[in-house]
């Protein structure tokens, strides 16, 4: 059986949808399935076993992370803030991870304590009583929502203000790359730390800036566009004066057809391959910050707070804090630059394809 | 190239002053001002009336800004102690002139680079200079002593960070890529993954807590120190015994920086190292027999290090920026720990002058990287 030669990967945007009908000639038993750049791309993806991996423990941590309240609620994780008492009522502070034997309760404040989940003591416990393995999963919250709102902002603000500048030559062009120039010179971590602390004093800011990690993802995404923004703008002035982009003119597509259809998905390898990698900066800033103390306000778990405060205790022989909430940390950014990596590679129309 | 690089210095003022203008705002954003802390003893109220009309603190963001400006750009001590600084700056324009005139296109930039790095040292060392960048609000004195008398610190460690992040990084990366997919490649790409992707504050309170704490702790042996740059009893050591106090404390605190710097120039040096490689020159050179030291060494090695060199001079100015997570971790008293302590207690004049020193940095690092670039690579144009 013959197959057709796969699309040439540079002229996606040309490349005709395939019909209906994936059958060519069916009856005569010489069906050819076409492959679509998409097809290309998911073999490829999956043959990156790291990448592979990676993004199925991404997917895991995002999962807990985001379902943390309902895994509260059916009494599997407890509340991030309340202590844990042991049998006798004495809270229950350095604890080293052990397994539940049963004994364990929370105690919310003026209450009645009540027996803690199954894994309250699994990583054990910080100098309050608090259990470092909830803490580990609410501290989460604080780097995905950076992760993900920074992410989301840069490649909106990047691929905007790149494919304007890359479309537009001469004045469009030349102000806005003063402007990312600007940007870009502007050096990132003394700022964000600036930000940090004064951010809770804003008050004219609404409350859902100030307190919280959302001011601090905001703030990356408005500092952190400017390296895509000039890789969008390379990427539009070279396919800008393709002869596929021409073709499409002289058909009388207008601008936004030729922007959106033909130069857009062939510019989307740079675009996702450098938002993976902010995104992993990002989330790295913030914990930085919250280290420092000028991020997310305590009580509120975060990994980077947590990491501060277990090294603190560490120096006493407490390693666990330090420990679980840096492997968290550490394996987040890390699956995220491996699945950049894997992206980057699968993305890649120069790479040898492989049929399935 | 002249007026290339004037180009790029008036953008760096317009992004130095976009910088100032940011940060300046951001700290009046805040609620409390810097004298909160004054506040709370009643007895303070005629200091701070008085504080308050010094630093026209009761007035509009704009014209407290002005102010700033001014101040900050005004020498407010100048001596020359001799005649060398202006034989040096003659020279120096002398030399511009004779070698902009004899030498061969490429080499031109790095020669004058070079030139007026040397005049400009001596300059610096023969005359007396000092701006009106303000009182610390903290009554910790005046800002441009504070801050320069920090600066040697963070040299000290960002430079030794740079050069250990060197002579590991650059060779790794190059034996990578000589060495393609084998296990030692391998193994290379994924601890640079694994060093790329922790945060340096773990890095950091890691080897502290190990190396230092632990260590100690297990063996009975103090090998390294916990914090600060000198034992108390530094001035009464021997000569030996001072570089080993020395190193003792700027180990870790170096080899922290340097670990994530390291990582990110085994990547880009393999990359680069690669990408020549596959080129058809090399092909070429190796076609002809060239042995495959000679091959590696003059033909490929000199194309491959372009790319590493810009990266190092921008480098060197986000170490400045980069020691302020590592200088608080280990007590180190330059100027990352003092930014950390100013922006506490919002001592405005402080954290201004760090934020725009550190701006500064990058702006000059920049300019020269871009001389630097066309230098080795006689490809580029400036246009």
């Amino acid at each position: 059986m013959t197959e057709p030669p796969p699309p040439s990967g540079s002229f996606v945007g040309a490349v005709e949808e395939p019909s209906e009908s994936p059958f060519l000639d069916d009856a005569e038993g010489m069906a050819v399935e076409p492959i679509t750049q998409w097809d290309l791309f998911w073999t490829r993806l999956r043959r990156h076993r790291l990448a592979m991996i990676s993004a199925g423990i991404l997917a895991f941590i995002i999962m807990v992370v985001v379902l943390a309240p309902l895994m509260e609620s059916a009494g599997w994780i407890d509340d991030p803030l309340v202590r844990l008492v042991d049998d006798g009522g004495r809270s229950l502070r350095n604890i080293p991870p052990r397994l539940s034997d049963g004994t364990v309760s929370v105690l919310p404040p003026g209450e009645q304590a009540v027996p803690a989940s199954a894994t309250a003591l699994i990583f054990g416990s910080d100098d309050l009583g608090r259990g470092v393995f909830t803490r580990v999963i609410y501290g989460g919250r604080a780097s995905l929502t950076v992760g993900f709102v920074t992410g989301l902002m840069v490649a909106f603000l990047g691929t905007m203000i790149g494919s304007i500048a890359g479309y537009y030559p001469g004045g469009v062009d030349q102000s806005l790359m003063r402007f990312t120039d600007l940007v870009l010179g502007l050096p990132l971590l003394p700022i964000a730390i600036v930000v940090g602390r004064i951010l809770p004093e804003m008050d004219f800011l609404p409350d859902w800036i100030t307190r919280g990690p959302m001011g601090i993802a905001l703030l990356l995404g408005i500092l952190s566009w400017g390296g895509l923004a000039r890789i969008v703008r390379a990427e539009f002035m070279s396919l800008r004066e393709k002869e596929f982009v021409e073709a499409a003119r002289a058909a009388g597509a207008s601008d936004r057809r030729i922007v959106f259809r033909h130069i857009l998905p062939n510019a989307m390898s740079p675009i996702i391959v450098q938002t993976t990698l902010i995104v992993g900066i990002a989330i790295i800033v913030e914990a930085a910050l919250s280290f420092l103390g000028f991020g997310v306000p305590p009580p509120t778990p975060t990994w980077g707070g947590m990491a501060a405060e277990g090294g603190r205790l560490a120096v006493r022989g407490f390693w666990w804090e330090l420990v679980f909430s840096a492997s968290a940390l550490i394996v987040t950014v890390l699956s995220i630059n491996f699945l950049g990596d894997g992206l980057r590679d699968a993305l890649d129309p120069t790479q040898t394809i492989e049929r399935k | 190239m002249l007026s290339y690089i004037t180009r790029r210095l008036v953008y760096g003022l317009v992004t130095l002053l976009a910088l100032s203008m940011i940060v300046f705002t951001l700290l009046q954003l805040s609620g409390g001002g810097p004298l909160d802390r004054l506040k709370l003893n009643p007895r303070m109220q005629p200091v701070i009336q008085q504080l308050t009309e010094l630093w026209g603190l009761d007035q509009p963001i704009w014209r407290q800004y002005v102010t700033w400006l001014k101040n900050y750009l005004t020498v407010s001590e100048f001596s020359v102690h001799n005649m060398l600084p202006f034989v040096a700056i003659g020279a120096a324009v002398v030399a511009t002139v004779v070698l902009g005139k004899l030498m061969k296109s490429h080499w031109k930039g790095a020669a004058i680079l070079g030139v007026w790095a040397i005049a400009m040292y001596i300059v610096f060392v023969n005359i007396t200079i000092k701006f009106n960048w303000g009182i610390s609000f903290q009554g910790a004195g005046d800002v441009w002593d504070l801050v320069f008398g920090r600066v040697g610190a963070t040299f000290r460690l960002g430079l030794s960070a740079l050069f250990l992040a060197l002579i590991i990084g650059v060779p790794l990366g190059i034996y990578q890529a000589v060495r393609q997919y084998s296990f030692f490649d391998q193994l290379g790409t994924t601890a640079s993954f694994v060093f790329f992707s922790t945060p340096i504050f773990i890095i950091g309170v890691g080897l502290q807590l190990i190396f230092a704490l632990y260590f100690e702790r297990w063996t009975g042996v103090k090998l390294f120190y916990v914090a600060g740059m000198n034992s108390s009893n530094y001035d009464t050591l021997s000569v030996a015994g001072k570089i080993g106090d020395t190193l003792r404390h700027l180990v870790l605190p170096a080899v922290s920086i340097a670990l994530i710097s390291l990582a990110g120039y085994a990547r880009f040096q393999r990359a680069s190292m690669l990408e020549v490689l596959h080129s058809d020159y090399l092909r070429t050179a190796k076609a002809k027999g060239l042995p495959r030291s000679k091959v590696i060494v003059k033909h490929a090695l000199r194309n491959a290090m372009i790319p590493v060199v810009t990266l190092v001079s921008l480098d060197i100015a986000f170490m400045i920026g980069g020691a302020i997570i590592t200088e608080t971790i280990f007590g180190w008293p330059g100027i990352g720990r003092l930014y950390i302590t100013a922006i506490g207690t919002i001592d405005y004049p402080v954290v201004m002058a760090i934020v725009m020193l550190i701006g500064i940095m990058i702006v000059i690092m920049n300019v020269v990287a871009d001389i630097l670039y066309g230098v080795m690579d006689p490809r580029v144009r400036y246009d």
